[in-house]
């Protein structure tokens, strides 16, 4: 799914990720562990397609994402990749349903309502379609960025600390989400946290540490 | 994918957003175009009637003064006079052979403040005005009444009505030399539909009547002026100059004259347009403004719709659109009230004036009024759209 070789990256010309080689498969949920500085977000950056890196090649689900431009890059993250993010942006501007439908606008996908208030509906907010996000609870809103990740039935669902302003109860529930959501949308996880208590639910764990610079 | 598709629908929900703001942007905006619209109204059709009203008079003669005070008391039918000219001079000027017609004008008297205009057929050739019904008048004090008098005063044909010394209403009346209803004429849309005709015997009769009661008997016909039409251009070059050395005498150009006006009036229209432009370029400014500080406060919408795979390109539109989608708002809503406001002052204050205005009417200066804040408005969207353009998703993301 994921396979980088020779890798370096960073901004400004700084090094702050260095990774000889690096493989997630199909199905293999991966976490990446280390302190803030590590270069985790760079890591999802990279394999997201949001930045290049400074040296290397980067496969993801059979793409050579460093053999595209900028724009295709774009498209390619639309269709293939699913976003979690540590806070939980939506568009402010827009409803919950219509949050998902710009996911598959941009993702290039004809616009699916029945897919979404699928999606709504398993994750137990097929009530909220026309809700807009302020009017959401934190759960509920973490559930419709969830839900928004998995919309397009993406390959790779990457998630940037996705439980670490959560307390234990809603970061278990969070987990347990993106598990069940990866599981059937045949997604696999890439998870990058510095939040230990998830640790045990992955099949592999990548540790990195801070570059000496 | 399309981002047209993506970017719009998206710009609409940012205004939508933030409504208050977006509602004061197109609201600043329409105000500067209305603004600017009423005005191009009014002064086109100001023009476009002074020009219907003087076409085909060449040469005003008249009694010395102002020449411009001659043109709009006997052309235009708004100013006093400048006096009266001995006939006998006026009929010898209009004897000259480059004067194609001479139109004699006998002015003074007025029915609820419309103008008795003492003339002959002639006048009537000039406007191409036709008769509604009746007849031309026949003997003296048989009168034929302008289109817009008659609906506003409600004389008939074969009603007899006195006429008010002077131009005002309140003047003493003729009471015992009564008018009679001869015609009433169709509309022209020009200066005759506010004005009753008569022959110039008719107003020589009133006053020589009057002129008995203050034993002045014996004096001289006279005129007011003398409108003529040459029968060669050429005339232009020299006639003018003659009539002026006859002493008591003036010749006025319509044409010189309406220009002069239009100057004298032109710094007037130059403030109100700067004034205008000014806002409008305050609205442009507003937009920006607030694009700038949405751009803040969006980076981090920014950063997730390039996450969830908008091009920057997408970005950039979104941002454009807004700006534009303001404009176009702030065009429709000021063209709407710039109309409105014109046909507004046309129906109320324009009434009273005796002037003429509609904003049931389209002036091409306006097609450029809206592209150039159409332009505004885009140039406003210009530089936020080019700064979320610029900025690489990482960075976006470390600052939302």
């Amino acid at each position: 799914m994921v396979e980088i070789s020779g890798l370096t990256a960073g901004y400004d010309g700084r090094a702050v990720l260095a990774l000889a080689h690096f493989r997630v498969e199909a199905g293999q949920h991966t976490l990446v562990l280390g302190p803030s500085g590590c270069g985790k977000t760079t890591l999802l950056n990279i394999v997201s397609g949001i930045a290049l890196p400074m040296s290397g090649e980067v496969h993801v689900d059979g793409t050579r994402l460093t053999g595209l431009d900028a724009a295709e890059r774009d498209h390619f993250r639309g269709r293939h990749i699913g976003f979690v993010m540590q806070r939980l942006h939506l568009i402010s501007a827009l409803s919950v349903g219509a949050n998902l439908q710009l996911a598959q606008k941009l993702a290039g996908v004809p616009v699916d309502d029945r897919r979404i208030q699928a999606i709504l509906d398993t994750l137990g907010i097929g009530d909220k379609w026309r809700a807009w996000p302020r009017q959401l609870s934190q759960g509920e809103a973490q559930r419709v960025a969830i839900a928004r990740a998995v919309v397009n039935r993406p390959a790779l669902i990457l998630a940037d600390e996705p439980t670490a302003a959560l307390d234990d109860r809603n970061c278990e529930a969070a987990i347990n989400l993106l598990f069940d959501q990866a599981g059937e949308q045949s997604a696999t996880l890439l998870v990058a946290t510095h939040d230990q208590r998830i640790k045990a639910r992955f099949s592999q764990v990548l540790e990195l540490a801070r570059l000496a610079s | 994918m399309n981002s047209l598709s993506t970017a719009w629908p998206l710009a609409l929900a940012y205004l939508r957003e933030r409504l208050l703001a977006t509602l004061l942007n197109i609201l600043l905006l329409a105000l500067g175009i209305a603004t600017i619209v009423a005005l191009l109204l009014t002064l086109s059709q100001a023009e476009e009637r002074m020009d219907r009203d003087a076409a085909g008079i060449d040469l005003v003669v008249g009694a010395k003064g102002s020449p411009l005070q001659l043109v709009l008391s006997s052309v235009f039918q708004v100013d006093i006079p400048t006096g009266n000219i001995p006939l006998a001079e006026a009929e010898r000027i209009g004897a000259e052979p480059v004067v194609k017609r001479a139109i004699p004008l006998a002015l003074g008297d007025s029915y609820r403040s419309f103008r008795i205009v003492g003339t002959n057929a002639a006048y009537l050739e000039l406007y191409g005005a036709a008769i509604d019904t009746g007849r031309l008048w026949g003997k003296p004090m048989e009168v034929l009444v302008g289109a817009e008098v008659s609906a506003r005063t409600g004389l008939k044909l074969g009603q007899q009505f006195a006429g008010t010394h002077g131009l005002a209403e309140g003047g003493g009346a003729h009471a015992n030399q009564p008018f009679e209803v001869a015609g009433i004429l169709k509309p022209t849309g020009a200066v005759i539909d506010r004005l009753i005709l008569t022959r110039v015997e008719s107003i020589w009769k009133v006053h020589a009547h009057a002129a008995d009661h203050t034993a002045n008997a014996g004096e001289e016909k006279e005129i007011t002026a003398l409108l003529i039409q040459y029968s060669t251009p050429l005339a232009a070059a020299s006639f003018p100059r003659r009539v002026n050395a006859i002493s008591g005498l003036q010749a006025a150009a319509p044409a010189m004259e309406i220009a002069r006006l239009f100057t004298l009036l032109g710094f007037g229209v130059t403030a109100l347009k700067l004034f205008a432009t000014i806002m409008m370029l305050c609205a442009g400014l507003g937009i920006f403004i607030g694009l700038m500080n949405a751009l803040d406060d969006r980076r981090a919408d920014l950063a997730l719709l390039r996450v969830l795979g908008a091009t920057r390109g997408t970005v950039f539109l979104t941002i454009l659109i807004q700006g534009f989608a303001l404009g176009v708002a702030g065009v429709i809503l000021g063209l709407v009230l710039g109309h409105a406001g014109a046909e507004w002052i046309g129906r109320t204050v324009a009434q009273v004036h005796r002037v003429q205005l509609t904003g049931l009417t389209w002036v091409n200066a306006e097609f450029w009024v809206a592209g150039a804040a159409l332009g505004l408005a885009l140039a406003a969207g210009l530089f936020p759209a080019w700064r979320a353009y610029r900025d690489a998703v990482p960075e976006l993301l470390d600052r939302a």
